[in-house]
């Protein structure tokens, strides 16, 4: 490699833009002369200063008001954290109920002057942006036909609508609504099949969700703190936060992207702090709570609106998995989302002006710009079967084999290689000496890997007699995947999920 | 040996202000993608506030810091599973490694460099310093560029390594101590 190429690999590394392939040629090289991996530092070092320098949201100020909400968002959920063990141990203590009573009766009066005392101080301080005391939240964005039950009697919802205690919205399949708390930046998107219900606390916001999901913003140092979730199975504390949380089949899954939430699992009490990156679940019947990585990112549920040509920004997001695996998908007539087909293409593109790739990797944003009332979404694509995957190879010889693997859905792959994801969809080179095993999680039985195929003289694959040299399985539990071939050939394998273990 | 056990929050913001530049700067140059920069400099200041007990004030507190750190880099590699997109694998295993056996730097140089690195841009010729603005305050993309000034992307990673370079060699020549 030459100097010059060389210099542009660092430089790709120091913009960001550098492949995995790119990223382990340039640890081969560092690892080859040490120097320059002072060298590849420096460029780093000397970038990010550049970049705190001129970016505004990089500046100190930047940070340091980012680090006073991260201290904030520990501190509360640690808060909340001792206060439910506290709960729970007082709980757990014998009663003594006449020494209770004797000692309620006299604190009553004076409970109830500091709570005027401290409730007329609060109030002073966040009068400017409250509202009326009985609205809850208000509605911004919905799809047509949604109902709101308000004491008992059924009315239709509509933008700008003011929500009040104990109404409760119940969303059909498509139907899609976006709540936001007037005066502050906290939105709740509720997705399809969900239904909610806002109640009134003493302190702060609480939601009630029976069944659904959610996906909720909650602006930091909100005057309605603290932001109280409750499910038929858990209980979450929300303090300046991004989270999603769905409730199904005896269970609450709670997933967060920003910041700290702290659920306790109410069969038995146990709470956890869920942070950025990690999700748990709560479940009915109680048991273990732990937080874990975040392994695929969830579904983005999309607020509802109606698109005009003016294409207003509906959508910003961040996809920290990369892109490739997500599509834009439309609503059609049966209410159903499809991949947006040819004549749509020229309405929403992915990198044109309506749904755009921003330039940071990873980022979309999505403008409506169509002229009929339809739901946008974004999801991961579909086209490769749920669970499955598709591997297609070029052998080169003596300089390694180039592999393409792309997963479906809800895949439980494992990998022996870090560049390998064992679940997004990538390419790469695998050099002569390297060897990768991979292995479905839930055992091979529940697949069918015979599909092999090559790709013939017009292009076309054919069904293949033979598993490629470098490509092959190993007592049906995993596959083997080599750089070494003794032919040049382009094929593909195909390894679908069968509806029943051991069924083909 | 004197702890940090008894210092307010207030006092550590203090600290925190004073190294940050320093410590995003040390994150970012064990090859964490850059989205994850500062948020891995916040992991690691908070993770020094729980362990402030542990400190010992005769040690530089920007150095500790960034022990924690690459720790913290290391850490996102091996559990995270999407640690492909945190940091650059490999290459931060290396990186880090490598900066562990470097000595470590006298805290005021860090401070030196980064006035230094300010002197060293008002000094560049008007054309010059616009192009780094629009690279880094606008965050525009080699590609970006390279489309509005008629070039390649190349040929545009070129030129800011050959920028990077001139500010490197007028930041040495200010402290007398390179960048990393």
């Amino acid at each position: 490699m030459s100097g010059k190429e060389v210099n542009l690999l660092v430089a790709r590394l120091v913009d960001g833009e550098i492949s995995h392939t790119e990223s382990r040629e340039l640890a081969g090289l560092i690892e080859m002369n040490p120097e320059f991996g002072y060298e590849v530092r420096g460029e780093l070092e000397l970038s990010d200063l550049l970049s705190q320098k001129f970016h505004e949201t990089r500046s100190a100020n930047a940070f340091m008001a980012a680090m006073k909400g991260r201290f904030r968002a520990d501190r509360s959920a640690t808060r909340f954290v001792a206060a439910a063990v506290d709960m729970i141990e007082k709980s757990e203590r014998p009663k003594r109920k006449r020494a209770t009573k004797k000692t309620i009766w006299w604190l009553l009066p004076v409970a109830a002057c500091l709570a005027v005392i401290v409730g007329s101080f609060r109030y002073n301080e966040e009068q400017a942006e409250r509202l009326p005391e009985r609205i809850v939240a208000r509605i911004k964005a919905l799809s047509s036909d949604v109902e709101i039950t308000r004491k008992g009697e059924v009315v239709l919802a509509t933008i700008g609508m003011d929500l009040l205690p104990g109404d409760r919205i119940k969303t059909k399949s498509t139907q899609r609504v976006t709540c936001s708390y007037p005066g502050e930046k906290t939105t709740v998107l509720l997705d399809g099949r969900t239904e909610l219900e806002f109640q009134s606390a003493e302190k702060g916001r609480r939601l009630f969700i029976e069944k659904g999901k959610i996906d909720a913003r909650v602006a930091s140092g909100s005057a309605y703190a603290p932001f109280v979730v409750a499910t038929p199975h858990a209980e979450c504390e929300i303090k300046g936060t991004r989270f999603m949380l769905t409730v199904r089949s005896g269970r609450t899954r709670v997933e967060v992207s920003e910041g700290i939430v702290a659920l306790k699992q109410l069969a038995d009490g146990a709470v956890i702090q869920i942070g950025a990156g990690e999700f748990a679940e709560a479940r009915k019947r109680g048991g273990t709570l732990m937080a874990r990585a975040s392994k695929d990112p969830p579904d983005r549920i999309l607020p509802p609106v109606k698109l005009s040509e003016d294409g207003p920004e509906i959508f910003r997001d961040e996809f920290t998995s990369g892109m490739e695996n997500w599509e834009p998908v439309i609503e059609d007539d049966s209410g159903r989302f499809r991949p947006l087909n040819e004549s749509e293409a020229g309405l929403v593109e992915w990198d044109g002006q309506t749904l755009q790739r921003k330039a940071e990797p990873g980022v979309v944003v999505m403008h409506a710009n169509l002229t009929k009332d339809k739901q946008l979404g974004i999801r991961l694509k579909r086209d490769i079967p749920p669970g499955s995957i598709i591997i297609e190879y070029e052998f080169k010889g003596q300089s390694g084999s180039f592999f393409d693997v792309k997963y479906g859905p809800g895949v439980e792959w494992t990998a022996s290689n870090d560049y390998f994801p064992g679940k997004y969809s990538t390419s790469w080179n695998v050099e002569r000496r390297e060897l990768i095993r991979l292995k479905p999680k839930d055992g091979f039985e529940r697949y069918d890997h015979r599909c092999w195929y090559y790709r013939g003289a017009e292009g076309k694959y054919e069904p293949e007699t033979v598993s490629a040299d470098s490509l092959r399985m190993k007592g049906e539990r995993q596959i083997i995947i080599t750089g070494r071939a003794r032919k040049t050939r382009i094929g593909r394998v195909v390894i679908r999920k069968l509806a029943k273990p051991g069924a083909r | 040996m004197e702890r940090l056990d008894n210092i307010t929050l207030e006092e550590f913001g203090r600290l925190i202000r004073k190294h940050q530049a320093g410590v995003r700067a040390f994150v970012c140059s064990l090859g964490a993608c850059f989205d994850y920069v500062d948020d891995i400099a916040q992991e690691s200041f908070l993770i020094a506030w729980k362990k402030r007990d542990s400190f010992d004030t005769s040690r530089d507190f920007g150095n500790w810091v960034r022990g924690i750190a690459r720790n913290v880099v290391l850490r996102k590699r091996v559990k995270d599973e999407r640690g492909a997109h945190v940091v650059n694998m490999k290459l931060s295993e290396i990186l880090a490694e490598q900066s562990e056996e470097e000595d470590v730097r006298d805290p005021e140089t860090t401070l030196a460099l980064v006035q230094a690195l300010d002197d060293c841009v008002d000094q560049l010729p008007p054309k010059t310093g616009a192009l780094l603005r629009e690279r880094y305050e606008n965050n525009a993309t080699a590609s970006q560029l390279a489309e509005r000034l008629g070039t390649t992307g190349d040929a545009v990673r070129q030129a800011f390594v050959r920028l990077r370079r001139r500010l490197r060699e007028c930041i040495q020549e200010r402290v007398g101590e390179a960048i990393s």
